[in-house]
């Protein structure tokens, strides 16, 4: 426990760290004053964001905020890099069967023009090589790698084809002729079995025909041999079943962490927060041990808060389910600055959240996980498990959050919101959020209002 | 935010038919199918195309959907073919260029061009004939349902043996195009007839939002070395287009 939550700004959180260190508080070798990523990246949007204020946020942001330098001590110390790219979950648990490897996701840096403020001037590097605005703003991972300002370059490149965006695909493909080979696994559009045809349930309970599960099966077969390649050596079933337990034990701590802050009366934990530590079931942030650590420390002091009956909102905050993450996290502070607040979220990578079976063969249980991604299905499945996700939450409203440019966000807004209030009854809104959105900040201010009021008016009825 | 005006007209088009049967090859399409799917109407059938190609698997798996589409068209009142009419079909099969394509002495004096990209819709059915009158050619029709996508059944043994297998060859060995990953086997298409047509200039047919085929207009410029016109088409040849087109090809005359 770190003292009654606030949400802080930047400059309080110099004043709020220098009493955490009297206190007592140790920290981690990339610990320090969350301040200093402006000055030392240029990270300017923190500058805008209000953060939680206990120690196990301050450990989080800072984990988040020095990944690069953690990679660049990966390489020193002769570990290969591994790039996985869209399948957001599955690659990285593979990798991490070896120790000589370690995984991580490029399209991480479509965060850098936002957290940059767009000093870095990828996304002008990407316009030049004929990737514009019509593209998803991820598109700044092809200035990442032209520039190598960035994160290091991987020995290796893997990205899933078939059933994912067309705009991520193409600026994967775009890097080929640039020098920067990729490795392409077939990740087939899951489809409902046919009559008679045989089937499986996967982990999140969607079914899949067999053979669309044994083609997974082939294919993650290929990355596990160019795995192996760029390892010098086997990564056998032994060291990828102890990576599948190891992932699972993430990701079992960040749905306790989740169900707790969505379904705590007073919200625990800020939305900004729970929004990031999502992202560490994808690749960990490049440091699995340390990975866990940080959710244990957010697991406890969310526990903690609810024992207490403590939260960073008020009780009456609108409970809204948020669909797809935003290009820009300023907004997730704007939904509670309108009286919202998260109870729950589909940020496009669910199958990273559900445990991976421990009692099949390793890569059978990575296929069965790989299919169950939302986003290479029907939107009508996806629109169901959200669904079912909004009542068990206790939601009171949905936001979708398009992503501009990606090639999923025109079609499946209205699939999903359809779904929703035909079976729901509750209120929906869908928005936009560029990686900037300090211009469009007055309209999505008005609009997440209006949900708010909306939902807030319902409670009388 | 936008849909391909492509994928628009499909779904428009399937809203009146009894049966629709989509792709996968592009995320607009394949997202496409869902909302035909979520609309009351007729049947909807999506075939999962694989983007890889290098490996048997893939080819394996689109085997598997071609039957899966054979089911499909019988269960709605289709009948199978016979080997022997599966075999004809596949002989009868000839790609054939537009008249004003062909490489006629007339022809021949207009600038040849590569027309590159997705299908023409029907309110674009006019754009050879346009390029025609403002003095080019199409010399190469390298859209979807154009040369490019034409599969070759070649192997009269294989036909007359295995008809099946050999349209599935066929159609996964000789079409190329720009969703496939990774997308050499375009370019290795491209490569030889580009340079064999002495093609002088590239249009680029590119929907709104398409970004598959939006991303390679750079592509195409660096490996070929030659003037790209990059046409954003939506739902019909537009007077801005037409003024482009003129331009293109007052700059390519000798």
């Amino acid at each position: 426990m770190n003292g009654p939550p606030q949400k802080l700004c930047l400059d309080e959180w110099d004043a709020r760290h220098a009493s955490l260190l009297a206190d007592g508080m140790r920290e981690p070798a990339y610990g320090g004053l969350l301040s200093r990523h402006v000055g030392e990246r240029g990270d300017t949007r923190l500058r805008h964001l209000l953060f939680d204020s206990s120690a196990a946020a301050l450990r989080l942001w800072n984990f988040l905020l020095t990944e690069e330098d953690r990679l660049r001590g990966h390489r020193a110390a002769g570990r290969k890099l591994v790039g996985a790219m869209k399948d957001l979950g599955t690659v990285p648990v593979m990798a991490f069967a070896s120790p000589d490897l370690v995984a991580f996701y490029p399209d991480g840096a479509w965060w850098t023009p936002c957290l940059m403020e767009h000093s870095d001037g990828l996304l002008a590097v990407a316009d030049r090589l004929g990737i514009d605005d019509s593209f998803c703003p991820v598109r700044a991972m092809l200035g990442a790698f032209v520039t190598g300002s960035h994160f290091p370059i991987p020995e290796l490149l893997v990205c899933s084809a078939g059933a994912v965006c067309d705009d991520f695909s193409a600026i994967a493909q775009r890097l080929e002729p640039l020098g920067f080979p990729v490795f392409w696994w077939e990740i087939p559009r899951r489809r409902s079995p046919e009559p008679g045809e045989s089937a499986l349930t996967l982990p999140g309970g969607l079914e899949a025909p067999e053979c669309q599960i044994a083609l997974t099966r082939l294919e993650l077969g290929r990355v596990r041999l160019a795995l192996e390649e760029l390892a010098g050596g086997p990564l056998d079933d032994a060291s990828l079943s102890a990576s599948i337990r190891a992932a699972n034990l993430i990701r079992r701590r960040l749905r306790a962490l989740r169900d707790l802050a969505f379904t705590a009366e007073a919200s625990p934990l800020p939305a900004l927060e729970l929004l990031i530590a999502e992202m560490l079931a994808l690749h960990y942030c490049s440091d699995r041990d340390e990975s866990l650590v940080v959710l244990e420390r957010l697991l406890a002091e969310v526990q903690a808060r609810v024992a207490a009956g403590q939260g960073v909102l008020s009780v009456d905050a609108a409970r809204v389910f948020w669909v797809n993450p935003v290009a820009d996290l300023r907004v997730m502070n704007l939904l509670e600055e309108c009286g919202g607040r998260l109870c729950g979220t589909d940020l496009m990578f669910g199958h990273a959240l559900v445990d991976i079976p421990e009692d099949l063969p390793p890569l059978e249980a990575l296929a069965r996980v790989a299919l169950a991604d939302p986003m290479v299905g029907p939107a009508q499945d996806r629109a169901r498990m959200i669904c079912a996700e909004m009542r068990r939450l206790g939601a009171e409203a949905l936001v979708v959050s398009r992503i501009p440019g990606a090639s999923h966000c025109c079609r499946e807004g209205d699939i999903i919101r359809q779904f929703v209030r035909e079976n729901t009854g509750l209120p929906t809104l869908e928005i936009e959020v560029p990686p900037l959105s300090d211009a469009m900040m007055p309209a999505l201010h008005s609009r997440l209002l209006a949900l708010v009021e909306t939902v807030i008016g319902r409670r009388a009825l | 935010m936008g849909a391909c005006p492509f994928a628009d007209f499909f779904l428009q088009m399937s809203a009146s038919v009894e049966a629709s049967v989509f792709v996968t090859s592009c995320d607009q399409m394949r997202r496409a199918a869902d909302q035909a799917a979520s609309r009351n109407g007729g049947e909807v059938f999506l075939m999962n195309v694989p983007a890889t190609w290098q490996v048997p698997a893939a080819r394996q798996l689109y085997r598997k959907e071609i039957e899966r589409l054979g089911a499909f068209l019988v269960s709605i009142g289709g009948v199978p073919p016979s080997a022997e009419a599966l075999a004809a079909e596949l002989r009868s099969r000839t790609w054939e260029a537009s008249p004003a394509n062909r490489s006629t002495a007339e022809a021949c004096k207009r600038v040849p061009l590569a027309l590159i990209g997705e299908s023409l819709m029907p309110s674009h059915f006019s754009l050879p004939g346009l390029l025609e009158s403002l003095g080019g050619r199409v010399a190469l029709d390298a859209t979807s349902l154009g040369e490019r996508g034409q599969p070759v059944f070649s192997d009269e043994a294989r036909i007359a043996e295995d008809p099946f297998g050999t349209l599935v060859d066929g159609y996964f060995d000789s079409v190329a195009d720009v969703f496939q990953r990774p997308n050499t086997r375009l370019y290795d298409w491209l490569r030889p007839r580009i340079a064999g047509r002495g093609i002088r200039g590239i249009v680029l047919w590119h929907y709104s939002w398409c970004d598959l085929w939006r991303a390679e207009a750079n592509r195409l410029r660096e490996e070929f070395l030659l003037p790209v016109l990059f046409l954003d088409a939506d739902g019909s040849l537009t007077p801005s287009m037409k003024t482009r087109l003129e331009v293109f090809l007052e700059i390519l005359r000798p």
